[in-house]
């Protein structure tokens, strides 16, 4: 089972297929808002920043290219360029919704309450999930993912070379999407 | 129960769908404001020069209408209860903030400067009420304060500050 290639495959089809963005939307919405939940520790800024997050990707979507990467890697460095901007000038950015058109989303408390119960969730499973990945990779998805560390620093870690850190990070999330989805079915 | 996660999807899906010749005309407010900046300012430097090249007194043909003298607007903000507190012993510190906040287009802050339970705080902090989180990022992003220093009102923060939502409590860091 090569759950990436799906993926990557989606974000392909979504550059002219609103269901296939649809789906690939779904399939990192938890994901994302729980990496950015456990980075600003606000639930209405970490929905502030996925909407920008996902409006980017769907405005770049074109730019994506399969043999540079998986999808989910593209989606992250789109995230984290979200959180470094955030971080720099102290509010959230707009210009990916505004160029698409995409209003802002009037959060109520019952929202918020639902977007950190999502992050909870997400940070829980993933935190189970990862505790069962080889050493390797739970080491490489951990240094990427949630450290947010660049790949030679990884690669420097490991005393591994990059592609090898790449290959490492892209198989550790490959088997968390396969433990996590396999999970969501009963 | 309306959902983030479905209302965000419905908006990608709606934005996916429309014709991408209609985003393209979306230009953003601050690129108006240049761009009417812009015209407006070389409407004057055309003013001027007709004016200062024809010292006769003949009247011009066709001379453009008198324009009304052009000031930078003020970005407007939210309708926000300010307050600002001075958490030091250094005179004038909140009331430059409080003026710096009103030239920025907030309204008037109320500045309290009879606060002697602490002159020795040393990072200037910006406080919010529930709901207005947001306000307090815009209030700290204007005064070029990081998001780390936006915080939920304490009980002290709130006794000083008088039902304003959003209060400056400014620090030793501000009189560097």
């Amino acid at each position: 089972m090569e759950p990436d290639r799906d993926d990557d495959a989606l974000l392909v089809a979504a550059a002219d297929d609103p269901d296939a963005f649809a789906a690939f939307y779904r399939l990192h919405v938890r994901g994302v808002i729980a990496y950015f939940r456990r980075r600003v520790r606000d639930a209405e800024l970490a929905a502030d920043l996925t909407a920008e997050t996902f409006a980017a990707a769907l405005d770049g979507r074109r730019r994506y290219a399969p043999a540079r990467g998986p999808a989910a890697a593209w989606l992250y460095g789109i995230a984290r360029r979200q959180l470094v901007t955030f971080q720099r000038r102290g509010h959230v950015e707009r210009r990916a919704r505004r160029r698409m058109g995409m209003d802002r989303i009037e959060l109520t408390d019952e929202m918020l309450e639902r977007v950190e119960a999502v992050a909870d969730a997400e940070l829980a499973e993933v935190d189970v999930a990862l505790a069962a990945l080889p050493e390797d990779q739970r080491a490489a998805v951990r240094a990427r993912i949630v450290e947010d560390h660049d790949y030679d620093e990884i690669a420097a870690a490991q005393s591994i070379s990059e592609p090898a850190a790449r290959q490492r990070v892209s198989r550790g999330l490959a088997a968390l999407r396969a433990r996590m989805s396999s999970q969501e079915q009963p | 129960m309306t959902d983030f996660i479905d209302v965000l999807e419905q908006q990608l899906v709606a934005a996916h769908r429309r014709p991408e010749r209609r985003r393209l005309v979306t230009v953003p407010w601050r690129a108006t404001i240049v761009f009417a900046g812009a015209v407006a300012a070389a409407a004057v430097v055309v003013v001027a020069v007709l004016a200062l090249s024809s010292p006769s007194p003949q009247p011009v043909a066709s001379s453009p209408p008198t324009q009304p003298p052009q000031t930078t607007p003020v970005t407007p903000q939210p309708r926000l209860s300010l307050a600002v507190l001075n958490g030091t012993t250094v005179t004038g510190l909140a009331r430059g903030v409080a003026d710096q906040l009103t030239s920025l287009g907030y309204d008037e802050p109320n500045v309290v400067t009879n606060d002697t339970t602490n002159q020795s705080r040393v990072r200037t902090i910006v406080y919010f009420e529930h709901g207005h989180r947001t306000d307090a990022l815009g209030v700290a992003s204007c005064l070029h304060i990081g998001s780390d220093r936006v915080a939920p009102m304490d009980a002290n923060a709130r006794a000083l500050a008088d039902r304003a939502v959003v209060a400056v409590y400014v620090g030793a860091d501000w009189a560097r």
